[in-house]
C-alpha cells in the first residue's frame, strides 16, 4: 500500500504543472533541466521534468554537430543520473517513481485471463536501448549530421499517451500534421495497453530501454535482495505474486527484478526474503506467519 | 556482504556521479532544458 502511494505521488511530482487548459502549452520552466527517475514524456502538457530517454536520445541525435563548435555535449549529465540511481537502487524506479509502470499495474487489475511472457521476449528491451536510443540517433543522420529520436518517434507508447492524445487536444493546429506515423503509434499503444490487460507490465518487461539501463545494476547496487535458502520452501508464492513474472529464489537479483518487495511484505511466508546495503550489516527481516 | 561486492557498489556509485557532475560542468543541462521545454513532435508522432 505504501509503494501505490509513493507510485501516485512520482505520478504528481513527475506532472505537477496544472496550467496547460489555460495556457495550452507544456510546462517550460527550469525545472524541465531535471530528468525524472520514471518514463514521462517531457512534452506531457502537465510534466515538470525531463524524459532521461528522450534527453539521452538528443544527446546522440546531436553528438556529431556538437563537435563542431568545439563543445561536445555527449549526455553525460543523463547517463551518469541514470547511472548512480543505478548504482544505489538498480531497477527500483521502475516499481516505485515510474507513472508508465502504475498504468501498467492498474490496467492489469481488469479481470481477464491471464498470460505468461516468453522469456525470449524479455531480452527485447536490450535490442531496443542498443538500437533505438544509442546507434540510430547516432549513425541514422541527414546532411547536416543531425540523427533523431528514434524510441520517441516510432514506438514510445508514454508519448502517444501523454503528449500526442492531450496536445492534439490543446492545439488544434497539430492535427493538420497527423500522418501515418501517429496512426502507427496509436497503433502500438493500443497494442500495449491491450497486453497490459492479459499480462504482468509487458512495456517493461519486453520493450522498455530506461528498465533495461536500471537492469544492468541490478546485481552490483548498494541495495540488494538477499535470499535465505535455509528458509525457503518453494512454495511459489512468490512467483506467483510478482509483477515481473520472476522466480525469486532461483536468483534474487536477476536483472528483471524491480524490487517491489512485494514478495517480501506480502508473499513469503517464512522469512526467506530480505534486502541489504552493501557496507552495511544485512537486514535480516523475518517474517515468519503461521498458517493454520 | 564481502568486501568487494561493497567495493564495487560504492565505485561503480562514485563512478557515475563523477560523470554526472562532468555533464553538469559541460553544460548538458542546458541542453536538455532547450530541448524540453519545447514540444517534441517526434514523441507525438507527427515529427
Amino acid at each position: 500500500m505504501l509503494r501505490r502511494w509513493i507510485q501516485i505521488a512520482a505520478v504528481f511530482l513527475s506532472n505537477a504543472s496544472w496550467k496547460f487548459p489555460f495556457t495550452r502549452n507544456i510546462y517550460q520552466g527550469e525545472l524541465k533541466a531535471v530528468c525524472t527517475p520514471g518514463l514521462n514524456c517531457y512534452s506531457c502538457p502537465a510534466a515538470t521534468g525531463a524524459c532521461p530517454l528522450g534527453a539521452i536520445q538528443n544527446f546522440m541525435a546531436g553528438v556529431r554537430p556538437s563537435f563542431t563548435p568545439g563543445h561536445p555535449h555527449l549526455g553525460l549529465y543523463v547517463i551518469g543520473f541514470l547511472g548512480f540511481i543505478g548504482s544505489i537502487a538498480g531497477r527500483m524506479p521502475c516499481a516505485w517513481l515510474c507513472p508508465f509502470g502504475l498504468l501498467q499495474e492498474l490496467i492489469h487489475k481488469i479481470p481477464s485471463r491471464k498470460f505468461a511472457i516468453p522469456k525470449v521476449l524479455t531480452y527485447g528491451k536490450y535490442v531496443f536501448l542498443a538500437l533505438f536510443i544509442f546507434i540510430l540517433p547516432l549513425m541514422a543522420v541527414d546532411e547536416f549530421g543531425y540523427g533523431a529520436p528514434w524510441f520517441c518517434k516510432y514506438v514510445c507508447p508514454a508519448g502517444t499517451l501523454e503528449a500526442g492524445i492531450p496536445l492534439m487536444g490543446l492545439k488544434p493546429e497539430l492535427r493538420e500534421m497527423i500522418g501515418w506515423l501517429f496512426y502507427s503509434k496509436l497503433f502500438w499503444l493500443g497494442v500495449f495497453l491491450l497486453w497490459m490487460v492479459f499480462s504482468k507490465r509487458p512495456f517493461c518487461r519486453t520493450v522498455c530501454p530506461l528498465g533495461a539501463i536500471y537492469s544492468l545494476f541490478n546485481r552490483i547496487s548498494v541495495f540488494k535482495m538477499v535470499h535465505h535458502p535455509d528458509r525457503c520452501t518453494r512454495c511459489e508464492a512468490c512467483f506467483r505474486d510478482c509483477p515481473m513474472g520472476i522466480k525469486f529464489y532461483e536468483e534474487p537479483n536477476q536483472t528483471d527484478c524491480i524490487r517491489c518487495l512485494k514478495c517480501l511484505n506480502e508473499s513469503c511466508k517464512f522469512g526467506a526474503i530480505s534486502y541489504s546495503l552493501e557496507g552495511l550489516a544485512p537486514k535480516r527481516t523475518v517474517r515468519v506467519r503461521t498458517t493454520e | 556482504m564481502d568486501k568487494k561486492s561493497s567495493r564495487i557498489a560504492f565505485g561503480t556509485m562514485i563512478f557515475f556521479l563523477i560523470l554526472l557532475i562532468v555533464g553538469i560542468h559541460m553544460n548538458d543541462v542546458a541542453v536538455v532544458l532547450n530541448k524540453a521545454v519545447r514540444i517534441c513532435l517526434d514523441c507525438m508522432g507527427i515529427g
